[in-house]
């Protein structure tokens, strides 16, 4: 195909193709830049480069957090979510992918259509739940509410993907005697493992960009996690534009870090749910 | 068959990891220190939880300065080791409205620090069903050696339910100004005092002749600065309770003067609302409101250039003249679930005590003092501070209207005020708005 | 029979953990929030007032400003639906270092709207970058108050809204155009149609099923979603005026002292709204996909 194209319509291609590349990147380097230059270096202009590259806002947030047990919180709590979430959603959505009983798809719109609830919704319920416990400031509240609210969209994303195991496969298990965590275990989870990873990426990157959950249910400091400390320290100091962005650039490493090893599996994850 | 034990197996090695998962964590002490839940213990180990709200944990002239180094926490390693067995555990919390959403949030679980600091009047007293009353915590030498008592007491009398501990003075709210723009543009409000609004409106007009942006504000039009001042002086401290109670409206050929003379401003250009502060420090305004909490940054940025001078009165006819909002806006309070209010209160009262106020105030804190008799001039030598502290004792200062109105009433009046300066809401629709909302606050008591 | 009881039983039992979980996170707060929504609850004690917080919410004027707020978001979804279309369409044509330019449009998407809104509110400020540009171009006089107007502040919230979105929507429609055979292309062009003809005749109604996943996603996403955005742009001003509903319960629990009732009510008519959403979408869908 491509031989077929003039240079002109190349050309426009590229021209648009680059213009948007600019619109989104550009506020990515502006942030990395501006958060290494002093505020009133800033202030001065704005759009153009450090006078000096100065990277004591870095010192700053280095000096202020333990910042290498903001990440563990993180991450913990991500991956016990994740651990939590799987596993009350792989057995449910085998069940909807590939085993027959009454009232199958009303219980799957019914856990479908908890996806147009707004979490806002429940958050004081919850809370009171939560504190009914005594899971309030710890992280199982946060690891609890993250992985039992994304259940319904990891069954959304698991169904379709189960759906594609061929049946042969289950049929024969059935007929070898093979349990159901011999069937889970060696053959659903395995064929399932790239989309697995696809979800792990989805949701770790989507919890830890999450301010809203961490921030209502913890409160000491060496629990909180990287996007809510940032966010809280740097409130009070919001005239420290640099500073500020320095924080934001340093939450927003992580994500980008994990996409860039590893954007592979979340192209196919996109794929899962858009195509039928 | 087979399936459905396996089945079981799994379902149970998933219910289990979930309740030793929660019933581990349930074990870890509460926040609020269980470990001393025995008082008959002899050495008993007291653990204070105190939501940080207010002090300084980031400095932004020096920012590789350790945490240790920060005059608050040095503060607290003074007092554990003064008190064996009391540990202190500092948290940082967003100040203003997040500290009450995260208070608020905290006191429903009841799971409240044992100490913060919250915006006083309204903003602590609608949270008062969280908040321990402390009237039996104090000694009566305390209350009189302090100042701003009223702003943590119910119904803001001087006697009654005492919901906190007034926590240092914000002086009074004024004008900081670049003296040197103000030069260039031939006023000087020292030599020629401004009587009223048309005074300061002429002086503007001069200061955007010379091509400066006369001043800077916030984005809300600094309401509870400067506005809230021209209000208050025209009806006076009990016309600003009467707006509260439902006995005179905001509608009222007053404030509709005021607001129309305050819409003006922008109408002339004389105000800008991007980063206020940053553009005074910078030469590029003229002028910002402000009031003891700006002064150091201000003499930082400006040395000699600073100026200070009140708000100029809104007209000869209002009731309070030649004065300014201000006084103790932020107290500490005590949570209802605290297990140990005493020593809370005991720690307050450390922090608030004579030395420790001079000391954080040496530090550069952004609070006067609220002790009775101590003279700033002792410690200072800038001639604005002091200036700053005996404005705060004039009874021409009138505390906070925002903390006097029902704090959901402050929050709405500042995003309005938004749309009033941008043109967006005429000033009649903003005053019957704030009437509406303010009827809607009472009706739903 | 003994076969299907048992298939039935299992089906039963791998749902009952999910189930279970949910109940006590989404269902039984949801029962919860509907009760407290008829009471004044300051989150330790509630008594019943019937049905006053929804007279309040109906009569107070503020659902009408809250709920165009939402449907403005809601009619952006066509323009950001063309735009990841034309994205896509362009880099399918493969041309040299397609790949990375795909790589490059996903970034934004993974970033916290948090971040991206307070990014953006330094950068729309009035002595911010984009202010500086368009006066350096000569477009404008670079006094642009952004935020502080009604329609340039939704302008930025739709433009981070935008930002966020094109990456995930190109890679989506890309993946989509994919699943389309070349032949059919390759036949098309020897018929002579243009590059215009085929897209609308070929490529966009090859696409349908993935534009519904990705309107109606979006458009649940505009009722639910928009929170954490708005709140580091705007902070809803100036006024309410950008202030989606969702928005509002938060301020109303959180920010309002003994107004979870009220908070609730709001909650439970955004919910039902978000449902009729859902299901008008659903149904018009399902008429245009025949």
């Amino acid at each position: 195909m491509a031989n077929r194209r003039s240079f002109t319509v190349n050309a426009v291609i590229y021209a648009v193709l680059i213009a948007i590349a600019i619109i989104d990147f550009y506020p990515i380097v502006y942030m990395a830049v501006n958060s290494s230059r002093t505020a009133v270096d800033f202030f001065k202009n704005p759009g153009g480069l450090p006078e000096q590259w100065n990277f004591d806002n870095f010192k700053a947030l280095y000096f202020r957090f333990d910042v290498l047990r903001l990440f563990g919180n993180t991450l913990y709590s991500a991956m016990a979510a994740f651990l939590v979430t799987m596993a009350l959603a792989i057995p449910a959505s085998f069940a909807f992918a590939k085993i027959n009983f009454k009232f199958r798809s009303s219980l799957y719109m019914l856990i479908i259509a908890t996806m147009t609830i707004p979490s806002i919704t429940f958050v004081i319920p919850n809370f009171l739940l939560m504190s009914r416990l005594g899971l309030v400031d710890h992280l199982w509240s946060v690891i609890l509410i993250w992985s039992i609210t994304s259940v319904p969209s990891n069954i959304f994303l698991l169904v379709s993907l189960m759906r594609g195991i061929p049946n042969e496969i289950l049929e024969a298990s059935k007929i070898d005697g093979i349990r159901y965590a011999q069937t889970m275990t060696k053959i659903v989870i395995p064929l399932s493992v790239p989309g697995i990873i696809t979800l792990a990426i989805f949701n770790t990157t989507g919890w830890w960009n999450d301010l809203f959950t961490p921030l209502i249910f913890l409160q000491s400091d060496e629990l909180k996690t990287m996007t809510v400390a940032v966010a809280t320290i740097l409130k009070r100091f919001d005239t420290d534009y640099p500073l500020l962005l320095s924080g934001l650039f340093m939450t927003s490493l992580p994500p980008m870090i994990i996409y860039i090893a590893l954007q592979k599996y979340i192209k196919k994850g996109l794929v899962i749910g858009s195509v039928k | 068959m087979a399936l459905k034990k396996g089945w079981t197996a799994l379902l149970l090695i998933i219910c289990i990891g979930l309740m030793t998962a929660c019933s581990s964590n349930n074990k870890d002490s509460s926040p609020s220190g269980s470990a001393a839940s025995n008082d008959g213990g002899q050495d008993k180990k007291i653990k204070l939880v105190f939501w940080n709200t207010s002090y300084p944990t980031i400095d932004e002239n020096d920012k590789t300065k350790k945490k240790e180094e920060f005059y608050i926490y040095k503060a607290i390693k003074r007092y554990e080791e003064a008190h064996p067995g009391v540990t202190i555990d500092i948290q940082d919390i967003p100040d203003g409205t997040n500290a009450m959403t995260k208070f608020q949030t905290a006191g429903i679980a009841n799971n409240g620090p044992d100490i913060t600091n919250l915006w006083s009047g309204n903003y602590t007293l609608d949270l008062k069903q969280f908040i321990q009353p402390l009237n039996e915590y104090l000694d009566q030498k305390v209350i009189d050696g302090m100042t701003g008592w009223s702003s943590v007491t119910e119904n803001f009398a001087d006697k009654g339910t005492i919901y906190g501990i007034p926590d240092g003075s914000d002086g009074t709210i004024g004008i900081l100004y670049n003296k040197k723009l103000f030069a260039d543009a031939g006023v000087d409000p020292e030599k020629m005092p401004l009587k009223n609004v048309q005074d300061f409106m002429g002086m503007l007009q001069k200061i955007k002749d010379t091509g400066v942006t006369p001043i800077a504000m916030e984005d809300d039009g600094d309401f509870v600065y400067f506005l809230d001042y021209w209000f208050a002086q025209m009806v006076g401290t009990p016309g600003i309770n009467d707006i509260v109670n439902g006995k005179l409206k905001f509608s009222n050929p007053q404030l509709l003067e005021v607001m129309n003379q305050y819409i003006q401003l922008y109408k002339n250009g004389f105000v800008t609302n991007d980063q206020p502060q940053t553009q005074f420090y910078n030469g590029k305004v003229a002028l910002i409101f402000g009031g003891y909490g700006y002064l150091s940054d201000a003499r930082n940025a400006l040395g000699d250039d600073l100026g200070m001078m009140k708000i100029p009165d809104f007209s000869e006819s209002a009731v309070v003249h030649n004065g300014g909002v201000g006084g103790s806006g932020a107290g500490f309070v005590v949570s209802k679930s605290s297990k140990y209010p005493e020593e809370a209160v005991k720690f307050i009262l450390f922090l608030l005590s004579e030395e420790e106020q001079i000391a954080r105030f040496k530090d550069g804190y952004g609070k006067l003092l609220n002790v009775t008799n101590v003279e700033v001039g002792k410690f200072t030598d800038d001639p604005y501070i002091i200036r700053q502290q005996q404005w705060a004792n004039e009874p021409s200062t009138i505390f906070w209207p925002d903390n006097i109105y029902p704090s959901e009433l402050s929050t709405y009046i500042s995003s309005m005020n938004s749309l009033v300066i941008k043109k967006q809401l005429p000033a009649a629709d903003f005053l019957s708005k704030l009437d509406q909302k303010r009827d809607e606050i009472l009706a739903q008591k | 029979m003994h076969y299907r009881t048992k298939e039935t039983l299992s089906g039963y039992l791998s749902l009952l953990p999910a189930f279970l979980a949910l109940t006590a996170i989404i269902f039984y707060p949801m029962a919860n929030t509907f009760f407290h929504s008829f009471t004044k609850w300051d989150g330790a004690t509630s008594h019943w007032i019937g049905l006053r917080n929804y007279k309040f919410i109906f009569t107070n004027g503020e659902l009408w400003t809250l709920l165009r707020n939402n449907v403005i978001f809601l009619l952006s979804i066509p323009g950001i639906l063309l735009l990841s279309l034309i994205v896509s369409v362009l880099l399918f044509e493969e041309v040299r270092g397609w790949r990375f330019f795909r790589s490059l449009y996903y970034i934004p998407t993974i970033l916290s709207s948090v971040v991206v809104g307070l990014l953006m509110r330094m950068m729309f400020a009035q002595s911010g970058v984009i202010n500086q540009f368009l006066h350096a171009l000569g477009l404008s006089d670079g006094k642009l108050e952004w935020l502080s107007h009604v329609p340039t502040a939704f302008l930025v919230l739709i433009f981070c809204f935008y930002w966020q979105t094109l990456g995930q929507g190109a890679l989506i429609f890309l993946s989509g155009l994919s699943s389309i055979s070349h032949e059919i292309f390759e036949s098309s062009s020897i018929d002579g149609a243009n590059w215009w003809q085929r897209l609308f005749h070929i490529t966009i109604p090859s696409l349908i099923p993935t534009i519904v996943y990705f309107t109606v996603t979006n458009a649940i996403y505009c009722f639910i979603g928009l929170f954490a955005l708005v709140y580091s742009v705007t902070k809803g001003g100036p006024g309410l005026e950008t202030t989606p509903i969702d928005y509002m319960i938060y301020i109303k629990a959180f920010q309002s002292p003994d107004q979870l009732g009220y908070s609730s009510a709001l909650s439970i008519v955004l919910f039902v709204i978000v449902l009729f959403v859902s299901w008008v979408q659903l149904r018009l869908s399902n008429r245009f996909q025949e």
